[in-house]
């Protein structure tokens, strides 16, 4: 089957702009992502796409750029003992079933709609999830700032905990025992989110947050074990009909090794509750970004008629809001990293000078 | 315990070494890249070349980009250094003896 898919037209020549530009939002991708677990994702398949690369080149040379990353930023994050491998596992293992779950529902709607009506659903879901979960976490995070900078366990979570339903199941790495079948929906969730929007840690981080009672820094961490078992299923199946390009991914992942490894140093340096605020923060300008090109499609549908002009500097903002959303996330990522040394310092030569 | 100054010039000479053969593994694959993209977009069985090949980057750029972040003096805050060590030192094998039943 796959060889009906031979074909070279669907890979890109290479000019040295996009090489530089694929690396650097790599870097960027690499930088939140080692910082909250996920991101990057919605910039660069659009990124790769506005270069030309078809679509489903575009996704699957991120999704192969994705589980490599992950992996090393796993690593280095498991060095600070911020991961649950076993959490990260299981939230794994059930978000792949997810994703399949989104496949199905993604093709039901593109046979009956067809792609304007996928791509409608796509922005749909994004603004809907995003700005529910988004609002709902940066709320959290300005309160916990307010309240000193500690995070506290949600009664939710507390609540899920104290129910004893089979299977039980306890995780040392982040000392929580939860039941299997309140751990699973996070999972799924994740994948759903992941097969729709290609960000699944906007659903995995925050439910592991608020649902299992993790802490930011433990959730933010495990979420790359989670990622790098939807990303090495993801592309098994990418590869399979032969739509990695290598050398897109190779760019992607020279940038992005660099940048995963500088977040997660940086998680060492803040409290915890500014990884919900990075991660909200993205959150808001992605699904803003994603509401801006929510008219291009109901056009496509016959819906709107609005002018075509007007239309298409819609489209061309969101992803400039898009581009900008990541640029946020690294800016207060490497602020909070640089404020976070600086004191790490002064209070070393303090120390020094008390001796 | 190593110090600052050691780990630095550890990361450094490590640096050079990945750095060298990350160059060189990028460079095979922008000369050799036709070739290489059609034969990895062959699919089926083929699926596990990306796979590997990713992996194979993933270790040798991976090290290379650790070891250049040390060399310039970007580390974990020493903070979360010794929550790692006190987690580490507060594990204990329970060696007490307990009371067993022989039936």
């Amino acid at each position: 089957m796959h060889d009906v898919l031979l074909d070279g037209s669907r890979f890109v020549d290479l000019s040295l702009t996009g090489v530089l530009f694929m690396f650097f939002v790599g870097f960027v991708g690499g930088l939140v992502s080692g910082f909250i677990g996920s991101g990057g994702a919605f910039v660069l398949t659009p990124g790769m796409m506005s270069l030309g690369v078809p679509g489903p080149v575009a996704v699957a040379s991120n999704m192969c750029h994705k589980f490599p990353k992950a992996l090393v930023g796993a690593l280095k994050r498991y060095k600070y003992g911020q991961v649950d491998i076993k959490m990260g596992l299981i939230i794994g293992i059930s978000a792949e079933v997810g994703v399949q779950i989104g496949i199905q529902v993604q093709k039901f709607i593109l046979e009956m709609w067809g792609a304007a009506g996928s791509n409608l659903y796509v922005s749909l879901a994004f603004v809907f999830v995003l700005v529910t979960v988004g609002s709902f976490v940066m709320k959290d995070a300005i309160a916990t700032k307010r309240n000193g900078g500690e995070e506290k366990v949600t009664d939710l979570a507390k609540k899920l905990q104290s129910i004893e339903l089979w299977p039980m199941m306890t995780f040392k790495g982040s000392n929580i025992r939860i039941s299997f079948w309140f751990t699973a929906p996070v999972g799924l969730a994740a994948g759903l989110l992941a097969a729709t929007i290609a960000v699944g840690g906007f659903a995995g981080v925050p439910g592991m947050i608020y649902i299992i009672g993790m802490s930011s820094l433990m959730a933010s961490a495990t979420e790359l074990v989670v990622a790098f078992v939807m990303g090495l299923g993801g592309t098994l199946i990418w590869a399979f009909y032969g739509m990695v390009d290598i050398r897109l991914t190779l760019i992607i992942l020279a940038g992005s090794l660099f940048g995963v490894q500088l977040g997660a140093i940086g998680t060492t340096y803040v409290k915890d509750y500014v990884i919900k605020y990075v991660m909200a923060t993205i959150m808001l300008i992605v699904a803003f970004s994603r509401g801006l090109a929510i008219p291009k499609y109901l056009k496509q549908l016959e819906v709107l008629n609005w002018d075509a002009g007007l239309i298409s500097s819609m489209s061309k903002t969101s992803f400039g809001l898009m581009c900008f959303a990541l640029g946020v996330g690294a800016f207060i990522i490497l602020k909070s990293m640089i404020m976070g040394r600086r004191q790490e310092r002064k209070m070393a030569m303090a120390a020094g000078s008390n001796v | 315990m190593k110090t600052a100054h050691d780990r630095k010039k550890k990361a450094k000479i490590n640096s050079l070494l990945f750095g060298a053969v990350s160059i060189g593994l990028y460079a095979a694959v922008f000369k050799f890249a036709d070739p290489m993209v059609t034969l990895y977009s062959k699919g089926g069985a083929y699926c596990l070349l990306p796979v590997s090949t990713v992996f194979l980057f993933s270790y040798v750029h991976g090290n290379f980009a650790s070891n250049v972040w040390t060399a310039l003096g970007i580390e974990a805050s020493a903070s979360a250094e010794r929550k790692k060590d006190a987690k580490e030192a507060t594990k204990r094998k329970d060696t007490r003896s307990r009371a067993t039943v022989n039936a």
